[in-house]
């Protein structure tokens, strides 16, 4: 088997197991848990790095994934990109409503999203992760790995131009550009 | 030419608020209303959807870390049709410990009611024995009577809901909810909001050897992690 059918049946498996949460399969999300956790605490951590509260946000994404399952449309997502889509929103939302500022400095932040995997640390990619890979080695390697950051830590602005020791518009300026240069080429990648 | 100045075009600006609202570049505010606005708006939602699947696939190259053994059964425990044991935590949950670091700070004349009502629709008939209405409320009332905050706590999504009733902001501060374990520093739940309802989750092993207590904070909450104003509520919850 190549690595490449491995993932389809790996996520054929998950997104089957999403579809019995839906109709209330305990054991099913449970299989979900065992198969997906591991992955989503590491997203949730470069967010939120202390272990007990991303532990507190890891669980409210299943009880949401158990309430919200019906809401997953394998037509339009991957599983995994969903769940993950989930947690980094549900740690992202923690970050936010308290302001940053009461359990983690924005520097414990930020070394965490240093860590962020390098391109060679890739395993098994799917089709879209290689593509979006491409697109990140298409910007200059700052800028690409200044969205790698804001992307694995869920930095804001102002944070990256601190970081960056450049004014904040200018970083505004730096991420938009990087974005849109992201859709165009992802979207000539699916063309 | 990567850096060439180039105008950003309408179209492209409700997308570009769609992709730092993905990203997480967006400040508290800017970024709760971009959450508003996806649930008001299919259009945007549709390109926050867009930015979720371009963009997540970079989570591929994480390296697992596995969480506490622990959760899993917390979770299962949160479940509202899991029976069997779902009734463990909440047996051991016979009272939150007053705040004996904190009570001799406590300004007299304010209230912090705590309640622990709804339980969230059953997802089976068969569910329906396990879920109480009302499990446990606390009503500690000041000189005045006036209630400051209602907090509830969803047991079965181990969520505190925070409702503002008679809290008056002061300008330029905040009110900042934090648990009072028996030992150790009080640990923050989150700047309180003064007019809207709000919610977190919470971590139940804590709560059930924990008391609750509101500080007056710098605007956005304390810069030091610890309560730095005065504690003006407190409360704990038992059951009913």
């Amino acid at each position: 088997m190549t690595s490449q059918s491995t993932a389809d049946a790996l996520r054929a498996a998950l997104a089957a197991a999403l579809q019995k949460v839906a109709s209330g399969d305990r054991a099913a999300l449970e299989d979900v848990y065992r198969r997906t956790s591991g992955k989503l605490f590491a997203v949730v951590l470069r967010i939120l790095p202390d272990r007990q509260e991303a532990e507190d946000v890891l669980q409210d994404v299943y009880l949401t994934v158990w309430r919200k399952a019906d809401m997953f449309d394998p037509e339009r997502a991957s599983p995994i990109t969903w769940l993950a889509a989930l947690a980094r929103n549900r740690a992202i939302d923690r970050l936010r409503s308290r302001g940053g500022r009461t359990f983690v400095s924005d520097d414990a932040v930020a070394a965490h999203a240093d860590s962020a995997p390098l391109a060679s640390e890739r395993l098994e990619a799917t089709e879209q992760a290689s593509a979006l890979q491409a697109c990140l080695d298409d910007l200059e390697p700052d800028r690409a790995d200044v969205v790698r950051r804001a992307f694995f830590g869920g930095l804001t602005y102002e944070a990256l131009a601190r970081q960056a020791d450049v004014p904040l518009g200018t970083m505004k300026s730096w991420m938009r550009r990087s974005l849109l240069r992201l859709r165009t080429c992802l979207g000539e990648a699916h063309a | 030419m990567p850096d060439a100045p180039r105008a950003t075009r309408p179209e492209d600006e409700n997308d570009l608020l769609a992709a730092e609202y993905v990203v997480g570049l967006l400040d508290s505010d800017a970024h709760a209303a971009a959450a508003a606005k996806s649930r008001r708006e299919p259009i945007f939602a549709a390109a926050v959807q867009g930015w979720e699947a371009r963009l997540t696939p970079m989570v591929e190259g994480l390296v697992p870390v596995e969480p506490s053994t622990r959760l899993w059964p917390r979770i299962a425990r949160g479940l509202p049709v899991n029976y069997a044991d779902s009734g463990q935590w909440w047996n051991n949950l016979t009272v939150w410990r007053s705040a004996t670091g904190l009570a001799a700070a406590i300004a007299a004349g304010l209230t912090l009611v705590v309640l622990m009502p709804d339980a969230p629709t059953p997802v089976g008939p068969a569910a329906a024995p396990d879920l109480l209405p009302i499990l446990a409320s606390t009503r500690m009332e000041t000189e005045t009577g006036q209630v400051m905050f209602v907090i509830t706590l969803d047991r079965a999504q181990n969520r505190v809901v925070v409702t503002p009733i008679g809290a008056s902001g002061v300008a330029g501060h905040s009110h900042e909810l934090w648990v009072v374990p028996g030992e150790g520093a009080p640990i923050s739940l989150g700047v309180m909001p003064s007019d809207v309802s709000a919610s977190m989750t919470v971590n139940l092993p804590l709560g059930t050897d924990a008391s609750l207590a509101i500080s007056v904070e710098p605007e956005g909450g304390s810069p030091t992690g610890l309560p730095t104003g005065p504690v003006v509520a407190q409360g704990r919850l038992s059951p009913v």
